[in-house]
């Protein structure tokens, strides 16, 4: 099985299985992504949004749950580009499968910085972006195009990639994800409460989304993400026209759904 | 699961059937668990280690928890554990000071007993100023704990047992860490690393590295409390902007 998600591009991003986890940076994340079953493994692993520099994160609380899952608001925590380069970089060079760094939403030069250094670094195939409604989406993908020839995954918010996807394709990503969690709020103790909404309930919006751009015939893969948690799910959202799948909060609920999903798909 | 009774206040002890886990689990350890046959509720739960006894876990977590009303002795329950950094005492150590708010006390004991074991003198101490007034907030019920920990109520921050400490272990709310580093700082002249740890008692949902949900940001980058703590070395967050 073989699927290739830059076709027709100067540098390749080939998965061996549809099955693509995110989260994290370490490619064996404890018992994530090491296959439970025979040599089959997942597809890729997409990393933690991630910035050049580091962010501590929104305030606390950063969770909460409703029905159907929970609502997150992690407000891009991450180490920076910099640490996670000198912590996993050996693990990227050695891993089985192309790393595909996720790009939380900021400046889009500092986008174009961080384009440029992974532009040479082993294990990395390719790189996810992550808009908020401040940027300009296809000034920042030009941005990234132009710093560095690794594919780009455009991951676009649910509720407007129908509007966007054509333009990102033809600003220079070589791919769609669809989509970003949704958003989501709850009042606690009498007040809104935003954050996105990963689980169960998140999967018929993104399976809807997946299907309305299938329906658009735009020549590019589709990444499909948003409430996988079991086969059946990820055969899904196949059969709604994606070419991969991405999980993440599942793994959460149980590392070694991924693998197992991954074998699943691998057996067809 | 082979208990599961509420031991005071909003504190619930689940005491689990677990002879390998209880071969590995060391204080200041954490497990994350889950009802296996269920997505709601959607989070696996914190347990925090309360006593080991054989092959036989009890941990602590709320009483209200979802994963508590629903769970019957007998049922099995699907843990990730044991996980983060146990908490060690420099052999030097003698005289351990542990200092608690509320039902956040739970924590501390299997560190207690623990220290206890190591021949080493703790006093525990529910640290009552910073408490709301509310039912269930107050200082932990003295009978709960074994005769051979020398237990207080009042102020944790006493200049005299923090000269007398050797290393301080804390749980409690942000408010209680800033109070403390300026109490070390006042009775001691210095806050040096290593003296003093703090409990980080956050919504951990994967326990892997994987969500960045509890991600803390300390004077040495931004850490994980699921990975690089639950506990950090007070010096960490001593000068830092606290949430
Ligand atoms: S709980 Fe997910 S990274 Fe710590």
């Amino acid at each position: 099985m073989s699927i290739e998600l830059a076709p027709n591009w100067k540098r390749s991003l080939t998965l061996t299985n549809p099955l693509m986890l995110t989260g994290g940076y370490a490619p064996n994340l404890a018992k994530v992504s090491e296959p439970s079953q025979g040599s089959t493994s997942i597809g890729a692993l997409v990393t933690l949004p991630t910035t050049l520099r580091p962010r501590a994160g929104a305030p606390l609380p950063r969770v909460v749950e409703t029905a159907g899952g929970v609502l997150l608001r992690t407000g891009a925590a991450n180490p920076g580009l910099a640490h996670v380069l000198r912590e996993y970089d050996r693990a990227w060079e050695q891993s089985a499968i192309p790393i595909i760094v996720a790009f939380a939403a900021q400046g889009v030069n500092d986008w174009a910085t961080m384009a440029a250094q992974l532009d040479s670094t082993a294990g990395v195939g390719g790189i996810e972006l992550h808009f908020n409604p401040t940027m300009d989406a296809l000034d920042a993908i030009r941005a990234v195009r132009a710093a560095t020839e690794l594919p780009i995954l455009a991951k676009l918010d649910l509720d407007n990639a129908r509007d966007v996807a054509a333009d990102c394709l033809a600003a220079g990503a070589n791919a769609l994800v669809i989509g970003r969690a949704p958003r989501g709020m709850r009042i606690i103790e009498g007040h809104p409460w935003y954050g996105r909404m990963y689980g169960p309930a998140a999967k018929p919006l993104a399976l809807r989304a997946v299907a309305e751009i299938r329906d658009l015939r735009l020549d590019a893969p589709m990444v499909a993400c948003g409430g996988v948690h079991s086969t059946e799910d990820a055969r899904e959202f196949l059969a709604a026209g994606a070419g991969a799948v991405e999980t993440d909060s599942a793994v959460w609920l149980e590392p070694a759904v991924a693998a197992r999903i991954a074998a699943d798909l691998a057996q067809g | 699961m082979a208990d599961n009774h509420t031991l005071w206040a909003d504190v619930q002890l689940l005491a689990l059937h677990a002879p390998e886990l209880a071969r590995t689990l060391r204080p200041g350890q954490f497990a994350l668990a889950r009802d296996p046959t269920t997505l709601d509720p959607y989070l696996r739960r914190t347990l925090w280690l309360y006593h080991i006894e054989g092959a036989r876990v009890a941990f602590t977590l709320p009483a209200r928890d979802p994963l508590v009303v629903r769970a019957r002795v007998g049922d099995t329950l699907d843990l990730l554990a044991p996980l983060g950094r146990a908490i060690e005492f420099d052999s030097n150590a003698r005289h351990v000071l542990l200092i608690g708010e509320g039902t956040r006390v739970a924590p501390l004991i299997a560190i207690a007993h623990d220290a206890i074991a190591q021949g080493r003198a703790v006093v525990l101490v529910t640290h009552t100023p910073f408490l709301p007034h509310s039912a269930g907030q107050g200082a932990w019920p003295a009978h709960l704990l074994s005769p051979e920990i020398e237990y207080r109520t009042g102020d944790g921050l006493d200049a005299e047992l923090i000269a007398w400490a050797d290393a301080i272990v804390a749980s409690g709310s942000a408010q209680l860490y800033r109070a403390l580093a300026d109490a070390v700082r006042a009775a001691r002249y210095r806050l040096e690393p290593g003296f003093a740890r703090v409990l980080m008692d956050l919504p951990m949902p994967c326990g892997t590295g994987a969500c960045y949900a509890c991600a803390v940001e300390t004077s040495r980058g931004v850490k994980l409390t699921c990975a690089d703590g639950p506990s950090f070395d007070l010096i960490e967050f001593a000068n830092q902007r606290t949430r």
